[in-house]
C-alpha cells in the first residue's frame, strides 16, 4: 500500500493539494503498520478491522491517482474547497484542524466522500467528486450545495444547530415517524402510485424516515448556500430522471423528486427570492434582464406540485431557514445573498455579448475598475441569461448577426472563464487592500 | 492601416465594441497596445505522442472514423492546467501553447497583432507565430511560446508575457465561406491542412503516415 501511495505522485496534481493528502495517507498506513507490529495474538475480528482500515486507505490512494487537473473545473473546485474549509473548520483553524478537501473526476454524478467520524484520524479527508463528462458545466455544479450538506451533518461546527434546532423541526408531520409517514402515504390526495405501494404492503422504516429528513435538509442547505442557482441545477439534473408518475418510495433513500421540488419552491418563497432584483423601473434595457430573472426564478421555484407534496409545514420551514441562515452568518460572505441589480445587469450584458460575466470598467482617469463578484452571483447571472437569452441577445444579434445565439455549453464555459478571471481580480484586489 | 493609440483604445473600450478583460492595473494599457497575461492551460508536445507532423494525415483522416480522426489530435499534446502561483518550466527549444487570461473581443473594423513583451523577449521568450487576430474574434488568444534562450524559464499564470496592438481595417471583413462562429476558450491543435490543400497532397490510399 505504501508503494502504491508513493507511485501516486507520478501524476500531475494541483499545487500543495496532494501533499496534505499524501501525508495523511502515509500516517494512516504507518499507524496500521505499528498496530500490526504491536499485536501479539490478534483475534480474527481485529485482523478484519485492520484489513478494513487498510482497504479504506487503499481507496483513498486510488482517489489520489484520479485527481488530475484538467478533468474537472478547477476554478469551481477551488470554490468548493474554500467553502468546505471555511464551513468545517473553526475560524482560527489551520494545519491539522482544517479538513483536507480533495477533488477528483468521476464517471457518474456529484458526490462527496467523507471520513467516518467515529474513526480517529489525524486529519479529516473529504473527497469531492465531479462528473467527468460535465467538466465545464459550472451552472450544474451548483448542485454541490446539497452534497456539502452531508458533511455538515457530522461536523462539530454545524451539528449543534442541525441537531439542536433543525432536526426537531423536521421531526413533525409526515416525517415524525413511520406511522405518520404511512398515514400521509394513505391520504386521499396521495398519488395512486404511492397508494399502490402501500397496498402492496410497503412499510417505511425508521432509517428511511431519517434519510428523508437528511436529504431534505441537504436540499435546503444547498439552497441557502448557492441560492436560486442551486434550485435551477437541482431541477435540471433531477427532473429529467423522474417520470411524472414516478413516486418510487420503496427502498428509496431520497424522497421522490416532486417532494423535493415542493420544498424548494416553498423555501424560495419564504426567503423572498421569487421577485427579480432588477426593478421594473430601471431603465436602459432593464426589462430584458428582469424578464430573464423572472424566467429563472419561475423555473427554479415554480411549477410546484400540490400541497400533498409538502412534507414540512410553512412555519417550521421558516424556522429551519432562519436556523440555516444563522449557521452561515458566522461565515460572512459564504452563503448566497441577492445580487446588486446594477452589477447583475452588467453580468447579463457581458454574457449577451459572448463575454465572461465579470465586472470591468474604466474610471474617469482611465483606471480599470474591478469588483469582487461572488461565485453565487456569477452562477445566478449564468442561469438567468440562459432562461432569458432570447430577449437579452436581441440587441447584439441586430448589431452582430455573425455571432449567433450561445448554447448551454458555451454559457457554462463563459461562466467558468469568469470564475477563473475572478480569482485573478480577487488576488489583485486583496493585495491592494 | 493605422494603429490605435492609447486614447483610441480606451475610447473603443468605453464604447464597448473593443474589449480586453480583465484589466488588472492601469498600466496594462500602454501607448499603443494592451498587455496580455498568461492563462491557466499549457499544451506541450507529448514525448510518445505523434511521430511527426504531416498534413497528408489530415487529408487521410478527413473521411475516417471518429477514432482515427481524433486520435492524432488528442495524442499529440499533453495538456496541463495550472492554477495561479503554479510554476511552469519552459525549456530551451521547447514550444508551448498557452491561452491568455484575458478575453479579447475585436470589432469588425479592427484587427489585433500579438507580440512578446520586450522584457520577456530579452530573456529568450518568443511568441513567434500566428500573431494576427482577425476582426470579429471572440475569445482567449493562443500564445505560442518558445524559449530561444540557453536556460529554462519559469513562467506562472497571470504573468504579463505578451501585448496586443490594434489596427484599423478598411472594407468589409465578413468571410462568406467561413464556418460556424465559435468562441475560443483554450488552445487547440491547429488544422494544418484545409480542403483547399487536399489536391496538392498525396492521395488518401497511398499514404500510410
Amino acid at each position: 500500500m505504501a508503494r502504491a501511495l508513493r507511485e501516486a505522485l507520478r501524476h500531475d496534481y494541483g499545487p500543495e493539494r496532494s501533499k496534505e493528502f499524501f501525508d495523511e495517507c502515509e500516517t494512516r498506513i504507518a499507524e496500521i503498520g505499528y498496530a500490526l507490529e504491536a499485536a501479539q495474538d490478534m483475534t480474527s475480528r481485529e485482523v478484519a478491522d485492520h484489513l478494513r482500515a487498510l482497504a479504506s486507505v487503499g481507496s483513498r490512494v486510488a482517489l489520489l491517482e484520479r485527481s488530475r487537473l484538467g478533468e474537472y473545473s478547477w476554478p469551481f473546485a477551488e470554490a468548493i474547497t474554500h467553502i468546505a474549509e471555511r464551513l468545517f473548520s473553526n475560524e482560527e483553524a489551520t494545519g491539522p484542524q482544517r479538513p483536507i478537501v480533495h477533488v477528483v473526476a468521476e464517471g457518474v454524478g456529484y458526490h462527496i466522500w467523507d471520513d467516518d467520524p467515529e474513526q480517529q484520524f489525524k486529519r479529516r479527508i473529504m473527497v469531492v467528486a465531479f462528473p467527468r463528462h460535465l467538466r465545464h458545466h459550472v451552472l450544474l455544479h451548483s448542485i454541490f450545495g446539497h452534497e456539502l450538506g452531508h458533511p455538515a451533518l457530522k461536523s462539530d461546527e454545524t451539528m449543534g444547530i442541525i441537531f439542536g434546532r433543525i432536526i426537531p423541526l423536521m421531526r413533525k408531520g409526515a416525517l415524525q415517524d413511520t406511522v405518520q409517514l404511512k398515514r400521509w402515504m394513505r391520504a386521499e390526495q396521495a398519488p395512486s402510485q404511492v397508494k399502490a405501494a402501500v397496498g402492496r404492503g410497503f412499510e417505511p422504516s425508521d432509517d428511511q424516515v431519517r434519510d428523508w429528513r437528511f436529504e431534505l435538509l441537504c436540499d435546503l442547505f444547498g439552497l441557502v448556500l448557492f441560492g436560486p442557482a442551486f434550485a435551477a441545477a437541482h431541477r435540471m439534473i433531477l427532473e429529467p430522471l423522474t417520470a411524472p408518475e414516478d413516486y418510487a418510495i420503496e427502498s428509496a433513500t431520497h424522497p421522490p423528486y416532486r417532494l423535493r421540488k415542493k420544498l424548494l419552491a416553498d423555501a424560495m418563497t419564504l426567503l423572498h427570492w421569487m421577485e427579480p432584483v432588477i426593478a421594473a423601473t430601471n431603465t436602459g434595457g432593464a426589462e430584458a434582464g428582469r424578464a430573464a430573472e423572472a424566467a429563472l426564478l419561475a423555473y427554479a421555484g415554480g411549477d410546484a406540485p400540490d400541497d400533498w407534496h409538502r412534507l414540512i409545514g410553512i412555519e417550521d420551514l421558516e424556522a429551519i431557514l432562519a436556523a440555516l441562515t444563522e449557521m452561515f452568518d458566522r461565515l460572512p460572505g459564504l452563503a448566497y445573498s441577492r445580487p446588486d441589480p446594477e452589477i447583475l445587469r452588467e453580468l447579463l450584458d457581458r454574457l449577451a455579448w459572448c463575454r465572461p460575466p465579470i465586472v470591468q470598467g474604466l474610471d474617469p482617469d482611465d483606471n480599470p475598475v474591478n469588483e469582487r463578484v461572488p461565485i453565487q452571483h456569477c452562477l445566478y447571472a449564468g442561469w438567468a441569461f440562459w432562461f432569458g437569452r432570447d430577449a437579452l441577445e436581441a440587441p447584439r444579434l441586430d448589431a452582430r448577426p455573425d455571432m449567433p445565439s450561445l448554447n448551454f455549453h458555451q454559457v457554462n464555459r463563459l461562466c467558468e472563464q469568469a470564475l477563473l478571471q475572478q480569482r485573478a481580480i480577487d488576488a489583485v484586489l486583496g493585495a491592494a487592500a | 492601416m493605422s494603429t490605435l493609440g492609447r486614447s483610441e483604445i480606451i475610447a473603443r473600450m468605453r464604447k464597448g465594441d473593443l474589449s480586453v478583460t480583465p484589466l488588472l492595473y492601469a498600466d496594462q494599457i500602454g501607448a499603443a497596445s494592451v498587455d496580455l497575461r498568461m492563462g491557466n492551460v499549457v499544451l506541450m508536445v507529448r514525448g510518445r505522442g505523434t511521430s511527426h507532423v504531416d498534413p497528408a494525415k489530415v487529408k487521410k483522416h478527413a473521411s475516417a472514423s471518429g477514432h482515427a480522426k481524433e486520435y492524432d489530435a488528442q495524442q499529440k499534446h499533453e495538456r496541463y492546467e495550472l492554477p495561479f502561483q503554479t510554476p511552469f518550466l519552459l525549456h530551451p527549444r521547447a514550444l508551448a501553447l498557452v491561452p491568455t487570461l484575458e478575453w479579447v473581443s475585436i470589432p469588425p473594423d479592427l484587427m489585433g497583432a500579438v507580440t512578446a513583451r520586450s522584457t520577456w523577449a530579452r530573456e529568450g521568450l518568443s511568441i513567434a507565430t500566428a500573431t494576427l487576430i482577425e476582426p470579429r474574434y471572440e475569445g482567449i488568444v493562443t500564445l505560442e511560446l518558445a524559449n530561444l534562450g540557453e536556460i529554462p524559464l519559469t513562467l506562472y499564470p497571470g504573468l504579463e508575457l505578451a501585448q496586443i496592438a490594434f489596427s484599423k481595417v478598411d472594407g468589409d471583413t465578413r468571410r462568406p465561406r467561413r464556418g460556424h462562429f465559435d468562441l475560443s476558450f483554450e488552445p487547440t491543435q491547429g488544422k494544418i491542412a484545409r480542403e483547399s490543400d487536399f489536391p496538392l497532397l498525396p492521395p488518401r490510399n497511398d499514404h500510410d503516415g
